[in-house]
C-alpha cells in the first residue's frame, strides 16, 4: 500500500511573530534602566556613598549631573545605584513567590481534595490582611533589611501566583492530553512538571509583570517609611524620604527619584501588556 | 432525501481485512465489567456498563459499536483505569495477559500502560499538549519507558512520522499542533501511540472528528500498521463502515449492555439482534438509491431510566410482552455468535428482507 498522502500549513512555520508594540516600548525603557544598573560603575564617576559635607546641596552641574544631596553625595551616582538595589530586591522578590505560588496552585489543582483545601485557606487567611499592613508587619517583626523584604512580599503575593495557577491547572487537568500522558504511562510528578506546568505558567509570568512593578512600589514604600534598605546603601525610598525636608528648596531631591520610579513602572507596565498580547497569540 | 453519497468502504478492496487468527490465547479478557455513575444532582449509583464481557486476540482487530451514551467509552477508560470523576468499577475483571488490571492496583496499571495497552483519543486537538512540540510528543513516552536517548529518540520520531505517511517529517516534528491539520495532529496522536510498540491500541472514535476523506486515510493506516506490526485493536465507534473496512469482530452496545456479537461479515449479512439491524438499515448505501433512510424510531434511554426486561423493547417491532421483564443475557448462538434477543428467529426472518436490498 502506498504512502497516504499529508497535508500541513507550512506558511504558519515560516511566518514571522510579529513583537506588539507595547513589547518593544517596555523592553526599550527597561533596558536603559536595567543597562545602567549593571554598568553603575562605568556610568557614574562617583562613589554613592561618599560624603562630600564642603559641597552639600550643589544643584546641577557639569562635575555633578544632577547636583549633591545634604551631605554632599551625587545624585546621579545615588539614582543609578538605587536602581541597582531596588531592581535586585524586586526581582527576588518576585521569582521567589512566582516559583512558590506556581507550585503550591499547579499542585492544589492537580490534586484537589485534602491537600487544595489546606493550600487556597491559607491563601484566604492572607489575603484576609491589606497587603502594606501585612509586608510592614513582617519586616517589622524580621527587622529591615534585603532579606525581610524578600521574606515579606514573599509570604503575601505567592497567593495571588497560587490562584491564578490553580485556576489554569483545573482546566487543563481535564483536557485530553492529560488523559492521553496517562494512557501512555506516564508518572504523576512527569505529567504535572512537563505537561501542565508548562500550559499554566505563561498567566503566572504575565502577572508577574505587574507584580515587580507593585513590589517596587513596596520596596520603594518602605525605603520612604523607614523600614528599608538600611542607609547609607543607596535606594530611590530613602533618597525620597530624606530629600522631602528640603522639599521647598530643592525639590529635585525627592522628584527625581520619583521620575524614576514612575519610569520603571512604566516600562515593567508596557513589557508586560507585551508580553501578555504574545502569549495569547501563541495559544 | 438522496442517500447515495457515501462510499461503503468495504466494497473498495477486501485486501484490507485478513481473516481473524485464532487458536491463541487471548491478550485482553473482560468479564462482567460494570461500571457505575451517579446522575447529576442525584445520590443513587446506577449502572452505566453492566456486566460486559469480551476477549482480543493478538493482533485481532474488535469493533465496539452503540450510539452515544451507550457506555462503549466508558468501557474503554474502565480497561486502562482511566474513568473520570465520578465513575467506579463496581464489579468485574480486566486481565492483560493474564494480569489482573483492576485489582492489581496503581502499579500493575503503570507497567501496562503505555507498552502494553495505550489508547488513541477522538479530538486530536485536545489529546495534544498545546506547548509542546509534536516531535517531543511523539517519543515522550518512549524516552521514558524504552531508555531512548536524546539522539536516538529524534531519530526514531522521523522514522514513526515516516512511518505514519506524515510527508516532510523534518519539517512537521518542529511544529506545535495548533499549527498542524486535523488529519495530520491525528497522524501524530497515533504515533505517540505506538512509539512504545504497544500490543493493544485503544481506539476511542480516533477518526468521528475528521473529514470523510481524511477519515478514510487514517483508518487504512491503522489497518496497514495492525497487520505490519501484528498489535490488536479494540476499536470504538459508530460507525459501522469503519468497523466494516478495519474489524474481523464486531461486537454492538446498547444502553451499557452488549446486545450481539460475532464476526463482522457474519453480523452485517444477517444481524440477530433488531437493534444492530436497525443499525444496519440506517447506513446508508452507494449502490441504493432510497428516499428515505431507515432509522430507529424513538431514542437511546437515560442513564437510571433504562426500561426493565430488554432495554430495547419500547423501540423494537419485533418486541412482545415477554421483552418486558426479566434478565436478557447473551445467548451463545454457536459459531462464536452471540444475541441478547429472546426472537433470534424473527430477527433472522427480518434480517433476510436486508439481505434482497443489497
Amino acid at each position: 500500500m502506498t504512502t497516504v498522502s499529508a497535508e500541513y500549513v507550512v506558511e504558519k512555520a515560516q511566518q514571522r511573530r510579529k513583537l506588539p508594540p507595547a513589547l518593544i516600548a517596555g523592553g526599550a525603557v527597561l533596558g536603559v534602566i536595567v543597562g545602567l544598573a549593571i554598568f553603575a560603575p562605568l556610568v557614574t564617576s562617583y562613589n554613592p556613598t561618599t560624603q562630600d559635607l564642603t559641597n552639600i546641596l550643589a544643584g546641577p552641574s557639569a562635575a555633578h549631573w544632577l547636583g549633591t544631596d545634604q551631605l554632599g553625595r551625587d545624585v546621579w551616582s545615588r539614582l543609578v545605584y538605587g536602581a541597582r538595589t531596588d531592581l535586585f530586591v524586586a526581582f527576588i522578590a518576585v521569582l521567589s513567590p512566582f516559583v512558590i505560588g506556581t507550585l503550591a496552585g499547579v499542585f492544589a489543582g492537580y490534586f484537589g481534595s485534602a491537600l487544595d483545601a489546606t493550600v487556597m485557606r491559607l491563601a484566604d487567611v492572607v489575603v484576609a490582611f491589606p497587603f502594606y499592613v501585612l509586608v510592614m508587619l513582617l519586616v517589622f517583626l524580621l527587622g529591615p533589611g534585603t532579606g525581610s523584604i524578600i521574606i515579606a512580599i514573599t509570604v503575601v503575593s505567592w497567593v495571588s501566583y497560587a490562584r491564578i495557577v490553580r485556576g489554569a491547572t483545573l482546566v487543563a487537568k481535564n483536557q485530553e492530553y492529560v488523559l492521553a500522558t496517562k494512557a501512555e504511562g506516564f508518572s504523576t510528578s512527569r505529567i504535572v512538571l512537563r505537561h501542565i506546568v508548562p500550559n499554566v505558567v505563561s498567566q503566572a509570568i504575565v502577572f508577574a509583570t505587574s507584580d515587580i512593578v507593585l513590589d517596587i512600589l513596596a520596596i520603594v514604600t518602605l525605603g520612604y517609611l523607614g523600614l528599608g534598605i538600611p542607609p547609607p546603601t543607596p535606594d530611590w525610598g530613602e533618597m525620597m524620604a530624606s530629600g522631602q525636608q528640603f522639599l521647598t528648596t530643592h525639590w529635585e531631591l525627592s522628584t527625581i527619584p520619583g521620575i524614576a520610579v514612575v519610569l520603571t513602572g512604566l516600562g515593567l507596565s508596557l513589557l508586560g501588556d507585551g508580553l501578555a498580547e504574545l502569549l495569547s497569540v501563541e495559544r | 432525501m438522496r442517500a447515495g453519497h457515501l462510499v461503503r468502504p468495504r466494497e473498495r478492496g477486501p485486501a484490507l481485512v485478513p481473516p481473524a487468527p485464532s487458536g491463541r490465547p487471548g491478550l485482553l479478557e473482560v468479564e462482567g465489567l460494570t461500571v457505575s455513575v451517579s446522575p447529576p444532582g442525584e445520590r443513587r449509583r446506577v449502572d452505566v456498563v453492566s456486566n460486559v464481557s469480551f476477549n482480543i486476540m493478538a493482533g485481532e482487530a474488535v469493533g465496539l459499536v452503540g450510539e452515544s451514551g451507550s457506555g462503549k467509552s466508558l468501557t474503554l477508560r474502565a480497561i486502562l483505569g482511566l474513568l473520570p470523576a465520578g465513575a467506579t468499577v463496581k464489579g468485574g475483571a480486566v486481565r492483560f495477559e493474564g494480569v489482573d488490571l483492576l485489582s492489581g492496583g496503581k502499579r500493575s496499571l503503570q507497567r501496562v500502560r503505555g507498552t502494553g495497552v495505550t489508547m488513541i483519543f477522538q479530538e486530536p486537538m485536545t489529546a495534544l499538549n498545546p506547548v509542546v512540540r509534536v516531535g517531543e510528543q511523539i517519543v515522550d513516552a518512549a524516552r521514558r519507558q524504552l531508555g531512548w536517548s536524546r539522539r536516538e529518540s529524534s531519530e526514531h520520531a522521523l522514522e514513526l512520522a515516516r512511518h505514519m505517511g506524515i510527508r516532510d517529517p523534518d519539517a512537521v516534528l518542529s511544529l506545535y499542533p495548533h499549527e498542524l491539520s486535523g488529519g495530520l495532529r491525528q497522524r501524530v496522536m497515533i504515533a505517540a501511540a505506538l512509539a512504545c510498540q504497544p500490543r493493544l491500541v485503544l481506539c476511542d472514535e480516533p477518526t468521528t472528528a475528521l473529514d470523510v476523506t481524511i477519515q478514510a486515510q487514517i483508518v487504512a493506516l491503522l489497518a496497514r500498521l495492525r497487520q505490519e506490526s501484528q498489535m490488536s485493536l479494540l476499536y470504538v465507534t459508530h460507525d459501522l463502515a469503519v468497523v466494516a473496512q478495519l474489524c474481523q469482530r464486531l461486537q454492538v452496545m446498547y444502553a451499557g449492555s452488549i446486545v450481539e456479537k460475532g464476526s463482522v461479515a457474519e453480523i452485517f449479512a444477517s444481524p440477530r439482534h433488531p437493534y444492530t439491524l436497525g443499525l444496519i438499515r440506517a447506513t446508508p448505501d452507494v449502490h441504493t438509491v432510497v428516499d428515505e433512510l431507515t432509522g430507529i424510531p424513538g431514542s437511546a434511554p437515560h442513564v437510571g431510566a433504562r426500561p426493565a426486561g430488554c432495554a430495547f423493547h419500547p423501540r423494537c417491532s419485533l418486541a412482545t410482552i415477554e421483552c418486558s421483564s426479566g434478565e436478557m443475557p447473551l445467548r451463545d448462538l454457536g459459531n462464536g455468535r452471540a444475541s441478547a434477543c429472546i426472537h433470534v428467529d424473527a430477527c433472522q426472518s427480518a434480517a433476510e428482507g436486508l439481505e434482497a436490498v443489497r
